[in-house]
């Protein structure tokens, strides 16, 4: 008898939360599908050294990324089930009333409702993997299409995947499920009886305290803006302002709420406008009564728009600027000025045909203007130590200690190896190539970079493209002179530059390193290179080959995106699942309440527009305080990115394209939820 | 020439299909309402009041018939009309008061004007003035919540008063009070008609609330049984002439 209660109850849950079941059905098929990522056999193979058990540094990256994200997908996945099966509880509280008045033991009960719940959780279990299994392959097709590889899309089921998900999932379920039935041991029918009835009245007492709230979190937002653009952020006002964002975050429905309640108190003129006092009214009286679950959610938004932004950064940069640090196919620096790389040149042959090589040298001439210049002018150097010794150690470690020259020659035959057109340089000028980051910032500095040099020549302007500036031709900049001019100066480094013909093989960078009797790795490092201001993603390295640079690159950025993707796609669900029952679950409630409306004259069109008006500003309240939150974070971490990284694409570019998908996702889920609270209103 | 009434209803016919049964709720029922009229419609569980009245407020539609308000035949009307209809013609007082619970009583009574789109000062002007004929000037600020039954009900009666309805339809208005707060509505009922000129159409099947009425229609399946008028009567004698038909035609158990 119980069981088929369950069963009956079970399949009324699934039409009542429908919206939550299908997030459960998404996040599970999410979570599956990442799962299979991390065992997938490619990908083992991929982030171990050979066939050694050691992990490659992406290959610790991922396993850690996934771990961290796995887990807050855990804690985010439980606080859902756990809050949607309170929530459930507390509404359906008078149906477990009569269950009690009709004789049924409170032990009874819970596992009734256990059963129900386990029920809809092992649909959507089932329902989640089935879809997992199909989102997996386009999962693998998108992360080998990012890391440059191709991958063929075949049934596969991932054992190691899969076991996670129900574990994890069961974890989830378990633990909410058991915490509601230490709940139901704890209630008395009176209790269960009014529990639906809890947050109804509308306490307008506090009205004017709580009121000051809303502004005091406006200002912090003004504050966090002004903070961050004027650039007066430090340390102890950045540990402020966070601790001042999570009052924000949940004092700013509080007082929003009061806000409106103290204006239509005060009969605010927008009340007697047709259905403004209506609205008005349900939105702040749902906003105080679920004031903590909107801070909640607003925080879980912007989250999912900062992580979503960081990950099309990432992949911004994948996509269009490995291109431009790593313009040849491989370049090989020594600080033997003698090296003719006959040996290495030998090597290459053997595995690819170049189709130009030039082996060179840059010079210097004893000065270090130029590094002088940069170091004192550009901003990631700004918080330099006051100290002048450890100001020097830094300038030091950051770039050569005297200024890069190459001829034109050579720089013209590295150009046309590149497909640039060569550049006609007079016999008494010169021209800086340098980093499209650094040009940024200096081509409108005062006094100019040209003045602060003592070359003797006249210089004629700046070239910017890819250049293989990270140690090798110079470092974020070279300054290019006649030929005749080097033969007052000093051989810095030998280079040698090769474009091919054909795809290098990666592994002909294992070769290169074994031949200069190194392993490629990070303790083996060229402790000579200086690679300036691009520190975010690259390292010093004697010996690039692009093939493998790019791969262990765009798989590190993917190690990094993914997840974020992945977190970000998960909140948004989760937080919008969670809105869109709290309207769902209340249409009862507003169903009384529209009819009403109806006899007092409103015709039934009339009342979809209004219903559709309360909902939008239900789910837009929390949507525009994080998007005014994230977007100051965005544009800032933006603006740095593009600084550090010298891409060519505009910091709100980011905070767009992120926004666009939350607003894809966000529109999804206010029809569905549209066209359910519409159905049961009328 | 014929007298054209304030509201004419004319051969009303409901029916439901029950699969393969017809009930007729309302059996070809005719009768007026002239201005200023306060009417009762009195009858047992199940006679049609309810759905006659339904049908008045244009909330559900009729099967066949007319219903014509100052010469006007809502049959005709679309629903857009119809709501634009309700909502300048027509006043709502219900049983359970359907006040809504996050409004004020103040803000309740001033939503049918503000979805009128009336202007702020014809409205506070219109509440202060309403409120201070029914009594409920002192809890206007107050939620319905936070007052008692008979308050609520005469709140009720200030919201379907404030537009000026050309009818006020009252669904057993005293259902839910004790006899105190009952007799203070009824009186209300006609302040409401004698000072403020509302015409009033009350459904009960309580006889001491029909009292009240200057005219009663008695309907018992669907059809207008009895017909009653107080005239000059005194409240004793008219109210035992109810109690008559009453038991003429079958009646509830009326003493309670």
């Amino acid at each position: 008898m119980l069981d088929k209660l369950a069963l009956r109850n079970a399949r009324r849950l699934w039409k009542d939360y429908l919206n939550y079941f299908l997030t459960l059905c998404m996040v599970t098929a999410l979570m599956s599908a990442f799962h299979a990522l991390l065992f997938s056999k490619d990908i083992q193979e991929m982030i171990h050294y050979g066939k050694g058990e050691e992990l490659s540094t992406a290959g610790t990256m991922l396993i850690a990324f996934m771990s961290v994200s796995t887990a807050i997908i855990l804690v985010i996945v439980a606080w859902l089930i756990n809050y949607m099966t309170r929530f459930i509880l507390e509404k359906r509280s008078r149906e477990f009333a009569v269950y009690l008045l009709a004789g049924m033991r409170k032990e009874q009960i819970a596992v009734l409702y256990m059963k129900e719940n386990f029920c809809l959780g092992i649909c959507a279990l089932l329902a989640g993997l089935l879809l997992g299994g199909g989102l997996q392959q386009v999962l693998f097709v998108i992360f080998y299409k990012s890391i440059g590889m191709n991958y063929r899309v075949k049934a596969e089921i991932s054992a190691g995947g899969v076991v996670l998900t129900v574990a994890l999932y069961g974890i989830c379920f378990i633990a909410a499920l058991f915490r509601n039935k230490k709940k139901f041991s704890h209630m008395e029918i009176i209790g269960l009886i009014h529990m639906d009835r809890q947050n109804e009245t509308v306490d307008e007492k506090r009205g004017a305290m709580w009121k000051r709230l809303f502004f005091l979190s406006a200002g912090n937002i003004l504050l966090l803006y002004f903070l961050i653009f004027t650039g007066r952020i430090t340390k102890v006002t950045a540990v402020l302002e966070m601790i001042g964002l999570v009052f924000t975050f949940y004092m700013f429905y509080i007082g929003l709420s009061a806000f409106l309640m103290q204006y239509i108190k005060n009969r605010g003129n927008l009340i007697y406008r047709r259905d403004c006092l209506f609205l008005m009214r349900q939105f702040s009286s749902k906003m105080r009564n679920t004031c903590f679950v909107l801070g909640t959610l607003s925080l879980l938004f912007t989250f999912a728009l900062v992580g979503g932004s960081l990950a099309f950064m990432l992949s911004d940069y994948q996509n269009r600027q490995l291109d431009v640090e790593y313009p040849f196919d491989i370049i090989i620096v020594s600080d033997n000025t003698e090296n003719d790389f006959s040996e290495e040149e030998k090597l290459i042959r053997k595995s690819v045909t170049p189709q130009s090589v030039l082996k060179y040298a840059v010079y210097q001439n004893g000065t270090g203007d130029m590094g002088d210049f940069l170091y004192q002018n550009l901003r990631i150097f700004a918080d330099k130590d006051s100290d002048p010794v450890m100001a020097e150690g830094k300038r030091a470690v950051s770039y050569y200690d005297y200024d890069v020259y190459m001829g034109i020659s050579d720089y013209n035959y590295l150009r046309e190896m590149l497909g640039l057109r060569p550049v006609i340089l007079g016999d008494d000028q010169y021209l800086i190539h340098v980093s499209n980051r650094v040009y940024q910032e200096i081509k409108d500095k005062s006094p100019k970079v040209e003045n602060s040099l003592h070359t003797g020549l006249d210089f004629i302007g700046f070239k910017t493209e890819g250049f293989a500036q990270n140690g090798h031709n110079g470092t974020d900049y070279l300054l290019v002179v006649p030929d005749r001019e080097l033969t007052r100066m000093k051989k810095y480094f030998s280079l040698m530059a090769v474009v091919t013909r054909e795809p290098v093989p990666e592994n002909l960078s294992e070769s290169l390193y074994d031949l200069a009797g190194k392993t490629r790795g990070y303790e083996e490092l060229a402790d000579y290179i200086r690679i300036g201001t691009e520190a975010l993603f690259l390292m010093p390295a004697a010996i690039q080959v692009k093939s493998r640079e790019v791969l262990e690159l765009k798989f590190l950025m993917s190690t990094l995106s993914f997840p974020l993707f992945y977190i970000g796609l998960v909140f948004l669900c989760v937080s919008f699942t969670v809105l869109s029952v709290q309207q769902l679950s209340d249409s009862h409630k507003y169903k009384f309440r529209y009819q009403i409306l109806y006899r007092l004259g409103m015709g039934k069109r009339k009342i979809r527009t209004v219903a559709a008006k309360q909902m939008f500003l239900y789910y837009l309240c929390p949507v525009i305080l994080s998007v005014v939150i994230s977007a100051v974070f965005i544009l800032y971490i933006g603006r740095q990115f593009v600084s550090y990284t010298g891409i060519h694409t505009k910091g709100i570019l980011y905070f767009g394209v992120s926004l666009g998908g939350f607003l894809g996702v966000y529109v999804l889920y206010f029809i569905l939820t549209y066209f359910q609270f519409a159905k049961n209103i009328s | 020439m014929t007298r054209q009434h304030y509201i004419e209803v004319r051969d009303l016919v409901k029916n439901y299909d029950t699969g393969k049964v017809r009930v007729s709720a309302v059996d070809h029922v005719s009768f007026y309402v002239d201005q200023g009229e306060f009417i009762g419609i009195m009858g047992a569980s199940g006679s049609g009041k309810t759905t006659m009245l339904n049908i008045l407020s244009t909330i559900d539609t009729m099967s066949a018939g007319q219903v014509f308000y100052d010469g006007a035949d809502i049959a005709g009307m679309n629903e857009e009309e119809l709501s634009d209809f309700r909502q300048r013609n027509l006043g709502f007082v219900f049983q359970d008061y359907n006040l809504l619970d996050t409004l004020t009583i103040e803000e309740n009574i001033m939503l049918p004007m503000a979805l009128c789109s009336k202007k702020k000062e014809e409205i506070v002007s219109r509440i202060q003035s309403i409120s201070e004929s029914l009594h409920i000037g002192d809890i206007l600020r107050k939620f319905p919540y936070e007052v008692s039954g008979g308050q609520k009900q005469r709140a009720a009666c200030a919201r379907a008063l404030v537009n000026n309805p050309k009818l006020i339809l009252a669904d057993e208005p005293t259902g839910a009070l004790d006899s105190k707060s009952s007799d203070m509505l009824l009186h209300t009922f006609q302040v409401m008609n004698r000072e403020l000129g509302a015409t009033i159409l009350m459904v009960t099947h309580d006889v001491f609330s029909a009292c009240y009425c200057e005219r009663i229609l008695f309907l018992s399946d669907g059809r207008i049984c009895a017909e009653l008028e107080r005239g000059n009567e005194g409240k004793r004698e008219y109210l035992n002439r109810i109690l008559d038909v009453q038991s003429q035609i079958g009646g509830e158990d009326i003493s309670a």
